[in-house]
């Protein structure tokens, strides 16, 4: 919004210039004076065309020349006649000449005297100089009580050739209506076509960032017209005339196609109908130009121009009915600006081509197509900062959903390490378990039994509660002792077993040394082996009747050999069970069990595998 | 001339084990039950103002764990020896108990005559050790200069004759006092006193790290070094 105030002294000065700039349109009689400025109206006028032609009569400026003479080429002679000014004379201030439009080169001649030229009065299509005012100053001395002034033209077919009434005066004067001329049609097509060269920069910039397409087509199309405004002002391009027009106007053409996209973004997809239109019309646009040459009529690209016109006005009345139900500013600002443009796009065309009355109008719909720019800027900013906004957003929902799903994979870590820790419960219970199954739980219901059957000694009774409590002390040793230290779990096991064996009047001989490690004895190895020894131990202690035990521990060859050899009577009753349990732990922990047994005692032995 | 028996003071929440070991102490001549707690403020009460030249203690106790007052005791009268009361002796609780400041421990399930003979054990200059607590010991030694895959901070400070630590890895491996007394060619109260001396390493060590931890903390501001 605070742009287009902005705009507002650029609009106020394009329609002061519309309005003010046209003096043309104020003369009347064959010198029209207002205050001390002269206004050149009437002429003598003859005319030389290419095909060798002549014509001679007497004009009314403006000359529009492509009005008066379509599709020809030539030279012109204007021939002035003046009176001396009032107040003029050759010790008064100096006079300007003032031709706010001439085109296309130029010769101008006061009293034999060449005040100014510009171009090649004799090379058809060379340089263009109809695109600046001229002002000459002229000497006062030059002028006398009766003057000539002489024009001569050279007037390229369909390039704007022309000349718009002179105007004679005080330089004092003339200089102020020059400056603003000179600000109408240089200044302003300059700044706008800097504006809009900014435009498009931005919306590159933007595009690169974003990929927007609406981004992309605002660039392309402020870029061209940059172009555009800028070749108002350029009087001598680098390429051939027609070459340069067909370059120009082409460029026009994808800078109205642009436009197209642009209103299509804004609005939403466009009706087919419309859009099919669009595009014949504007591929058709050079075809129908050149056919415009080769015809020698400017019939063909008026047509098209009106149809261009019409389609442009068909969807502005529909998008102003679109626009009547919901709309935002952008639509609102686009749809104004495109009507602006149409509506000084048919004034132009009415005012310079049909009626053919101005020939220094402004390019008012060039002017206008710059606040088109400026809208473009409008809608490219909003468009930028509600794609920001989404992706401020989506960043901050993505933000949310990466802590949502690291949440999840925390609680699901929590939860399986919950598993985990359960299962790890599972399998330490289990071997609890059957460890109390085996060693406790065996002899708690021997001692029940011994008791129920009513004829076991109290000291038996105790003996099994007490291996009991053994299992029970070597099963927490087992917890705690180092894996793989058979060393350990020796002298636990005397430890635990010493006032038993005591009791008993066993004599203990030990024999350990210091043993390697055994790589296989974890928890549960461990435990097996020491039920292993236990079990021998209490053979010994219940039905050996042995006075001596023997314990010893060696390391041997990459083995570690346990040796129980006791002193008994040798293995008697029914020592299968427990030879069979033996047996399968001495499997489930890969030791070799060797088992000898006579009259003279038994021997226990218990290989191991060392580490190496 | 005769001597005064020695004054016998049992914290014991479990009334059966605490009668038995009263019972225990009756049966000895040497030894006067001083006082049978059930409680450990009861216990600690009474060791505030009596002194005493046994306690006996079990650990998991209805207002407390028994290592605070073993604490309390080995600082208040270092010439009262402390025995642990346990079902196990399982190592990491003694090994505890005697860093707070016990000698050794007396199973649950020994026979009367044995708990006697224990604690006058004990009063001759006997510690009891089992193999697992000299392993543990061994442990800790082994982790010094040259060994270190732990800070040797606290094995560091722990200096052992090479004569103990020998002892030590035989205790470990299961040997007797007797044994290790004819394996060493000494006399087992030579090992015996050996074991002792350990023992009170081992809680000065203990202490003295507490010590340093509380200083190091800002607990202790007037322990200053040469204040």
């Amino acid at each position: 919004v605070r742009i287009c105030w902005r705009l507002f002294p650029l609009a106020a000065l394009v329609v002061a210039g519309i309005c003010g700039c046209a003096p043309d349109s104020t003369a009347s009689g064959s010198v029209a004076s207002s205050g001390r400025i002269i206004t050149l109206q009437e002429a003598d006028f003859t005319a030389s065309f290419t095909d060798g032609t002549r014509a001679a009569r007497r004009v009314s400026l403006p000359l529009i020349w492509d009005s008066s003479y379509p599709g020809r080429s030539g030279t012109a002679v204007i021939t002035f006649a003046f009176s001396q000014p009032p107040g003029s004379g050759s010790d008064a201030e100096p006079y300007m000449l003032l031709l706010s439009r001439i085109g296309n080169a130029y010769v101008v001649t006061l009293n034999g005297v060449i005040l100014a030229r510009a171009g090649d009065l004799n090379r058809k299509f060379s340089a263009w100089s109809s695109k600046r005012p001229v002002g000459i100053s002229i000497p006062s001395k030059l002028l006398a009580s009766e003057n000539v002034l002489s024009i001569q033209l050279r007037a390229d077919s369909r390039r704007k050739a022309g000349l718009a009434p002179p105007l004679l005066g005080p330089a004092g004067l003339l200089i102020a209506m020059r400056d603003r001329a000179f600000d109408l049609r240089v200044v302003v097509p300059l700044v706008c076509s800097a504006m809009s060269l900014l435009v498009a920069g931005l919306s590159l910039l933007l595009w690169l960032q974003q990929r927007e397409p609406l981004f992309a087509w605002a660039s392309v199309g402020e870029a061209i017209w940059s172009f555009v405004m800028f070749d108002l002002v350029w009087e001598s391009p680098p390429l051939r005339w027609q070459l340069w027009y067909l370059v120009a106007f082409s460029l026009r053409m994808v800078w109205v196609w642009s436009l197209y996209a642009i209103v299509t973004h804004v609005f939403g997809e466009r009706p087919r109908l419309e859009r099919f239109g669009m595009k014949w019309l504007v591929i058709a646009a050079v075809p129908v130009l050149v056919l415009s040459a080769i015809v020698h009529s400017a019939l063909p690209v008026h047509i098209w121009f009106a149809a261009l016109i019409l389609l442009f006005v068909c969807m502005v009345l529909q998008l102003l009915v679109v626009l009547h139900s919901k709309r935002t500013s952008e639509q609102a600002l686009l749809i104004l600006a495109v009507a602006m443009l149409l509506a000084t796009g048919a004034i132009e065309l009415v005012a310079g081509q049909l009626l053919a009355t101005r020939y220094d109008g402004l390019p008012i719909s060039s002017y206008s197509g710059s606040l088109l720019a400026l809208t473009i800027l409008w809608v490219v900013a909003k468009r930028y900062r509600q794609a920001r906004t989404r992706a401020l957003l989506l960043q901050e929902s993505l933000a949310m959903r990466i802590e949502q799903k690291e949440r999840e994979l925390r609680e699901s870590f929590d939860h399986l390490s919950v598993v985990e820790r359960a299962r790890a419960a599972t399998v330490e219970r289990e071997r609890i378990l059957r460890d109390m199954h085996d060693g406790v739980g065996a002899n708690l219901a021997t001692a029940m039994r011994q008791l129920e059957s009513g004829s076991a000694r109290a000291e038996d009774v105790a003996a099994t509660l007490r291996e009991s409590l053994d299992h029970l002390k070597l099963s927490i040793d087992a917890m705690t002792l180092p894996p793989g230290d058979v060393n350990a779990v020796l002298a636990a096991l005397r430890y635990r077993l010493q006032q038993r064996m005591e009791s008993a009047n066993l004599v203990l001989l030990w024999e350990v040394e210091s043993l390697p490690a055994w790589p296989k004895g974890d928890e549960q190895a461990t435990r097996h082996l020491q039920f292993m020894l236990m079990e021998a131990i209490s053979n010994v202690l219940q039905h050996a009747h042995a006075s001596e035990l023997r314990l010893s521990a060696r390391s041997e060859g990459g083995s570690i050999i346990i040796r129980l050899q006791d002193n008994g009577r040798g293995m008697s009753g029914n020592p299968g069970r427990r030879l069979r349990s033996l047996q399968k732990r001495a499997a489930l922990i890969d030791a070799v069990l060797d088992i000898d047994s006579s009259a003279a005692g038994t021997t226990v032995q218990i290989r191991l595998a060392a580490a190496a | 001339m005769k001597e005064e028996p020695l004054r016998v003071v049992l914290l014991e929440d479990d009334s059966d084990t605490r009668d038995f070991l009263a019972a225990c102490v009756a049966s000895q001549s040497q030894l006067r039950l001083a006082g049978a707690f059930a409680t450990l403020g009861a216990a600690a009460a009474w060791l505030e103002r009596n002194a005493a030249d046994v306690l006996l203690t079990d650990l998991a106790l209805p207002d407390g764990h028994g290592l605070s007052l073993i604490r309390q005791v080995a600082r208040q009268q270092p010439d009262c020896d402390i025995l642990v009361v346990s079902v196990f002796g399982d190592e990491e609780t003694v090994l505890a108990c005697i860093e707070a400041g016990a000698v050794g421990y007396i199973h649950k399930d020994s026979k009367r005559e044995d708990v006697a003979r224990i604690i006058m054990d004990v009063k001759r200059g006997a510690s009891p050790i089992s193999p697992m607590i000299a392993r543990k010991l061994l442990e800790r030694l082994r982790r010094q200069p040259g060994g270190g895959t732990v800070p040797p901070a606290d094995a560091a400070e722990i200096p052992l004759s090479p004569k103990e630590s020998e002892i030590l890895e035989l205790i470990a491996r299961g040997y007797s006092y007797a044994e290790i007394a004819r394996l060493q060619g000494v006399t087992m109260h030579t090992v015996q006193s050996h074991i002792k001396n350990l023992y009170a390493k081992l809680a000065v060590h203990s202490r003295s790290e507490a010590v340093f931890e509380a200083s190091r903390l800002g607990l202790l501001s007037s322990m200053k070094p040469g204040g």
